[in-house]
């Protein structure tokens, strides 16, 4: 028991310290010894990523560092996955996003900062990158799945496809299979009521928790 | 060397280095980190406006250093435009000294300010990015465009046009940035400028060129090429670039750091910060004597571009580019409150403090987060322009004192400062006339900054 204690403070410090590698070696290590993978996340990868996440915020570490810990994190999941069968699987993500931004908006950092926070707080992100069709969001979210489309839009003159891209998944009749979230500094709450998107941030972090919030409310 | 831009799109388009954008950034992380380790890079909180000489010409070599390594980044092809240092070098000494923008009795001369310069900035005003609507967007400029100490300003396009929603690239684009273009020219008609240089902003490059002509985008007159964070390009605004060119008008090349993200914290954004200065030089094709280099700070954070780090970064790279190019160098007003809120008059003047003392030609106001259709009115414009003018009897001491101030009156509520206003809530629209709620607090603001040390005309 003391081993498995100590094995998730060095995953915690793996994490911190950006190894991947080491991460998932250790992962690997409880998983052989059936440790529950919701306990590997929540007292090993978890403890690490707050870690960074805070020092992101008070800006000691910043979008690098970021990046480094969630794929740290990722490769510990990934672990886990491998080991699990497709029920559990579903149990362990949170909730699968597609994320990118639209036709003519190439502003890609809040969108990088929020995809990097999403991976890092356990949720599967599939991020399309920038300029974009409303087709590629739902084309892959139909392939892959998704729970959530989330568009990222600093541009006025993308806004208009954020509407579209609602009225197309209505038009589809896929339009109950996906929450979909907006934000970035074009848009405003307003706007995404007015649209009916299913939720709306203002900051990559407040996205994290609206994810969170609105998976809860599907579940419900 | 000489480097042509035919040279450069080349690069860009056909031969330049490829590389994974990703691979770009993380470099953009490990050579900011380096290089503020190998110049001595400090971050100073208490002094926004920076004393300190020596560091600004080291934070100079640092960010030709970081442009030499890094280059400029294709985002559609994943070409790095790389340039050697006898080509940079040659770009820079070619830079004009001053520039003649606008027609007639209207024209201004934009020159290269240095640290301390009492010569006035040139102040370019605007509500940009404020969402300016059809119906209200004619007033709202014309009220930017009575300022007479305002001598240019930036419009953007309304993003609905006749009740239809515009899109990227699109002939509703097209159409909107051409009936926007013809509001802006009766606007400054109205007021006796006709000759007033006004700065273009469509998103789309097709848009900005289908305004270029003699009842729109004159000669005179320009449009904004945009770099997006850090250091990289695309077509659109290659395009712009080329255009201009061949046109013969103005661009305003622009470039923004963002706190936090690949760049690193406040000296290793100072460091993009003036990177992106060779970026504008070389892509932007500076020395053959029609761009305006504009810096902007954006934090990933809320916080409008009036904090200490961005203050300082301005501050810093800006007193670091004027003293080591003749770059004619402009600096965006960005603040967390809206109009019509003491707030944001406070953040406009301490960011205007520390611009025109470190060199800078002015450029806003930029709200971070604009929460309201025509979210700005001329009124922070003449602000700005007001500022400027008592900022240039300061020493580089006496400034940094009064922006302390300013900063307890409103630091503690960066990030939650009150949205403010609209154009039509602050201004008797048909009379294109300010209300007399907003002059009062114009003038209460005033009063205090007056008994700050600052000595308006």
């Amino acid at each position: 028991m003391e081993n498995i204690e100590k094995t998730l403070f060095d995953i915690s410090e793996a994490v911190k310290a950006f190894d991947k590698e080491k991460t998932a070696k250790l992962v690997r290590v409880l998983v052989e010894k059936e440790v529950e993978p919701k306990k590997i996340i929540r007292d090993g990868l978890i403890i690490g990523i707050d870690y960074v996440i805070g020092k992101f915020k008070t800006l000691e570490y910043f979008l690098p560092q970021l990046i480094y810990a969630s794929e740290a994190v990722q490769s510990g999941i990934d672990v886990l996955l491998e080991n699990l069968d497709s029920d559990s699987r579903k149990e362990l993500i949170k909730g699968k996003v597609v994320i990118g931004t639209t036709r003519g908006d190439i502003h890609d950092v809040g969108k990088n900062i929020f995809s990097t926070l999403l991976t890092a707080s356990g949720y599967e992100v599939i991020d399309l990158g920038i300029d974009k069709s409303i087709d590629d969001f739902i084309d892959r979210a139909e392939d892959v799945g998704a729970d959530i489309i989330a568009i990222s839009c600093l541009m006025t003159t993308s806004l208009a496809q954020l509407k579209e891209l609602v009225q197309d998944l209505k038009r589809l009749n896929v339009r109950n299979k996906y929450k979909v979230i907006v934000g970035g500094g074009a848009v405003q709450r307003e706007f995404a009521e007015e649209i009916g998107a299913d939720g709306y941030a203002l900051e990559a972090s407040d996205g994290v928790e609206l994810c969170r919030k609105i998976l809860e409310s599907k579940e419900v | 060397m000489h480097i042509n831009f035919l040279e450069i799109m080349d690069r860009a388009i056909n031969t330049g280095e490829k590389m994974e954008a990703r691979d770009f950034d993380m470099k953009v992380y490990s050579e900011t980190s380096r290089l503020i380790e190998k110049y001595n890079i400090k971050f100073d909180k208490e002094n926004v406006v920076n004393m300190d000489k020596d560091m600004a010409d080291r934070l100079f070599n640092a960010g030709r250093e970081f442009y030499l390594n890094m280059g400029t980044y294709t985002m559609e092809t994943k070409r790095v435009i790389k340039v050697s240092e006898d080509e940079l070098d040659y770009l820079l000494n070619q830079l004009p000294e001053k520039l003649v923008i606008g027609r007639g009795k209207d024209t201004r001369v934009m020159r290269h300010r240095n640290v301390g310069d009492k010569t006035l900035p040139s102040v370019q005003g605007g509500v940009i990015g404020g969402k300016a609507t059809e119906d209200m967007m004619g007033s709202l400029y014309q009220s930017i465009a009575q300022e007479t100490l305002v001598d240019s300003f930036y419009f953007d396009p309304p993003h609905i046009i006749e009740k239809r929603d515009v899109t990227f690239g699109t002939p509703l684009e097209i159409y909107s940035a051409k009936a926007a273009t013809a509001k802006i020219r009766e606007a400054v008609r109205k007021v006796g400028r006709e000759g007033m240089h006004i700065l273009g902003g469509s998103g789309s490059g097709i848009a900005d060129v289908a305004c270029c002509n003699e009842e729109g985008i004159r000669k005179s007159d320009g449009i904004c090429a945009h770099t997006t964070s850090e250091l990289k390009t695309d077509y659109d605004s290659l395009n712009k670039i080329m255009h201009t060119i061949q046109y013969g008008c103005f661009r305003q090349v622009w470039w923004a750091p963002v706190i936090g993200a690949f760049a690193g914290g406040a000296e290793g954004s100072a460091v993009a910060a003036v990177g992106g200065l060779f970026h504008g030089v070389v892509v932007g094709q500076a020395h053959l004597g029609a761009t305006y280099l504009d810096l902007q700070v954006t934090p990933y954070y809320n916080a409008g571009a009036t904090d200490r780090m961005s203050l300082w970064i301005l501050s810093t790279a800006g007193q670091a580019i004027v003293q080591n190019s003749k770059a004619i160098l402009q600096g965006t007003i960005t603040t967390t409150a809206g109009p019509g809120t003491k707030m944001m008059l406070y953040e406009i003047a301490a960011s205007t403090i520390v611009q025109a003392v470190s060199g800078y030609n002015l450029f806003g106001v930029r709200i971070h987060k604009p929460t309201k259709d025509n979210h700005g009115t001329g009124l922070e414009s003449r602000w700005m322009a007001e500022v400027s003018r008592a900022a240039v009897k300061l020493d580089l001491d006496q400034s940094n004192k009064i922006v302390n101030k300013l900063f307890e009156k409103y630091e503690d509520k960066i990030g939650k400062g009150p949205e403010g206003y609209s154009f039509d809530e602050l201004y008797d629209v048909e009379m294109v006339k300010p209300k007399d709620s907003y002059v009062k607090i114009y003038n209460e603001v005033k009063e205090e900054l007056t008994k700050m040390g600052l000595e308006f005309e």
